[in-house]
């Protein structure tokens, strides 16, 4: 009979104990969470996608379409390789080297009345190998396209573009470009503030082609 | 005389612990400071200082250039080392070669610059008060920002050995500088170089590595990484952690998986880096706590899908919605720890929050010190995440194959 106090005092210090220690430990899920997209390929395949952004409804992000013509965000400057992302890009194909060819069409209000020129900027970026099919590292690049076909400078990228991803070592093994995502930036050509201010309000639009013209 | 020679040996024993202890090796700490962990890169109160800063309780808002005092809110760490008498060397260089923050390491269109001030504190060995210490008539050395930041590789710090004959400890509190401030369009002009940054929710990144180089250190050198995150947002807002740092940067390799090359030749690929540290505790953690990773193909991470890690045949960023095996293969994929070799754990994507089974876990590394920081705790690991092709390829169709690895981090502390 004295046995079962004794056993009880047990029982409500081993509850007593898991409880403290139920309580001791606070485990979280931190949202800490990163994504790690990886990219794979079975040869032998060509693709190229462009994909606009639309800004989000509250307009804090910046970057996107539509946009405002007069922001200062797509105002000329001289490094045409920034300016405000409006669309991603992707090519990738098993059949490199591949030649590409971008094409603009300058921006026209509804009416046909106004063309306005642009840069565009799409930057690539692909693993490179080595002979024994090791990355190492990027190919990186930025393709600069003007509006204006007419246009002539040093900084316009010359088409048709030849993309291609030999091996670093030497050997002339030819490795697949997959550039997925990249950004495509915009910015307007060098107007003055007084060739703006004669721009009629409205929608401005224009085309932009992308073509794989050969391997 | 029994008890005689037992309080002689037990006199014996202390003598030699104390000996012990006084030849034990130099001690480093380093204590991160959740402010440095996701700063605003169009703050205007990263403001150099002046000559002699002072440490001032509160925050800084918006200070002058040259303002001589100094806040938590614009530390990133505060490190150091004592228990030497040697010279010691201090060496910060930069994981990408720039002071600067940058959006991509591939890229460097958009960056922005960025400096340290490094404010020199000690403990004097006669009066045990915390000071400023001058070291080659400076209470305060610069780096970064101010220089070429395109050439400027590492930059070092030497306290001679002639310091510890007036102090027993010696750390240095450094000081995020972000000075000028970026103006209304992202943009900031550094000698004659204009840097931008663009809108995006993603982070900047930027890790300053320190090798801490000591005669009295075992093996003569101690390395600390300090990570930092920054943001630019047309609205100045971001819903960040700011606590601990998670970084995972894949390399290059990831972006161009030859399947049919893996599975043939049984190839295991390193697709990324990771890295993650909280902000150095100082009271209220459980030590004996953990922090747990685990890596899914679901980003709530809290539910199990059959799928797991599979690669999906991808045309105009769409995937299959039926499964098969001429449009998907499946993968496992392994973290493999740097910092505390022979530590690996596969995972199969299935992984969920809560079941502890299926946790990587990292304890906390707990530094004593006795410089008026206190005993600090914080935990961190680094290493890489590798992938293996398990499923069965010969059917698969040509083309691009898409997959998203998640990795989850889970507190217990």
């Amino acid at each position: 009979m004295r046995k079962l106090p004794v056993c009880l005092v047990v029982l409500l210090v081993l509850l007593l104990a898991s409880t403290a220690s139920l309580f001791a430990k606070t485990t979280h899920e931190t949202g800490l969470t990163k994504a790690l997209e990886l990219m794979g390929f079975i040869r032998q395949y060509h693709m190229v996608e462009i994909l606009p952004i639309e800004e989000n409804e509250s307009k804090t992000l910046g970057y996107g379409m539509p946009f405002d013509i007069m922001g200062n965000d797509v105002s000329y400057q001289s490094n045409k390789t920034i300016g405000r992302q409006i669309a991603t890009w992707t090519i990738a194909s098993t059949y490199a080297p591949i030649s590409i060819e971008i094409t603009a069409t300058p921006l026209m209000n509804l009416a046909q009345t106004v063309s306005i020129d642009y840069y565009l900027c799409f930057r690539y970026n692909y693993a490179k190998f080595n002979d024994n099919g090791i990355s190492t590292g990027s190919n990186n690049g930025y393709i600069v396209v003007s509006s204006d076909s007419n246009i002539a400078s040093t900084d316009i990228t010359e088409m048709p573009l030849k993309l291609e991803n030999e091996s670093t070592d030497g050997s002339g093994q030819i490795y697949p470009i997959i550039s997925k995502s990249q950004d495509v930036r915009f910015m307007l050509s060098d107007y003055s503030d007084s060739e703006k201010a004669n721009w009629p309000g409205g929608y401005y639009t224009s085309t932009v082609t992308i073509r794989i013209i050969g391997s | 005389m029994p008890k005689r020679r037992v309080l002689v040996f037990v006199f014996l024993l202390s003598s030699m612990v104390c000996s012990i202890a006084a030849f034990a090796a130099a001690q480093t700490f380093m204590k991160q400071f959740s402010s440095a962990f996701l700063v605003n890169l169009a703050s205007n109160i990263y403001k150099a200082h002046g000559s002699s800063p002072v440490w001032t309780s509160g925050s800084a808002s918006n200070p002058s250039t040259n303002d001589n005092y100094y806040y938590d809110n614009q530390m990133l760490c505060t490190m150091g080392i004592s228990g030497t008498t040697e010279s010691v060397t201090m060496t910060f260089s930069l994981d990408s070669g720039h002071w600067l923050y940058l959006l991509d390491e591939t890229d460097l269109r958009f960056s922005r610059p960025f400096g340290v001030d490094l404010i020199i504190r000690g403990v004097n060995r006669s009066t045990g008060s915390h000071e400023s210490v001058t070291i080659n008539g400076n209470q305060i050395v610069h780096m970064g920002l101010d220089e070429d930041s395109s050439s400027v590789k590492s930059a070092t710090f030497v306290i001679p050995s002639t310091t510890w004959n007036t102090y027993s400890s010696i750390w240095l509190d450094v000081c995020l500088v972000m000075d000028p401030v970026l103006d209304s369009n992202g943009q900031v002009k550094v000698g004659s170089t204009t840097y931008t940054v663009t809108p995006t929710d993603d982070n900047y990144k930027a890790r300053i590595k320190v090798s801490i180089d000591n005669a009295d250190l075992a093996g003569g050198t101690e390395t600390y990484l300090i990570d930092l995150l920054g943001y630019y947002t047309t609205s100045g807002e971001h819903p960040g952690s700011s606590t601990a740092i998670l970084s995972v940067t894949p390399t290059a390799a990831a972006r161009s998986l030859d399947i049919e090359k893996l599975k043939t030749d049984a190839v295991v690929q390193t697709v990324a880096s990771y890295s993650f540290t909280t902000a150095t505790m100082t009271s209220g953690v459980n030590t004996n706590g953990k922090v747990h990773f685990f890596l899914s193909s679901t980003e709530g991470g809290t539910c199990s899908i059959d799928d797991g890690f599979t690669l999906k045949f991808t045309r105009n960023n769409k995937v299959p919605s039926v499964l098969n095996g001429y449009n998907s293969v499946k993968y496992t994929a392994r973290i493999v720890s740097s910092e505390y070799p022979g530590q690996t754990m596969d995972f199969d994507g299935n992984a969920v929050f809560g079941n502890t089974d299926n946790y990587y876990s990292v304890s906390a590394d707990h530094v004593s010190t006795s410089t008026g920081h206190g005993d600090l705790t914080r935990w961190h690991d680094s290493g890489t995440i590798e992938v293996r092709i398990t499923g069965d390829i010969d059917n698969l169709v040509a083309g691009l194959y898409t997959s998203t690895i998640y990795f989850h981090v889970v507190t217990d502390f």
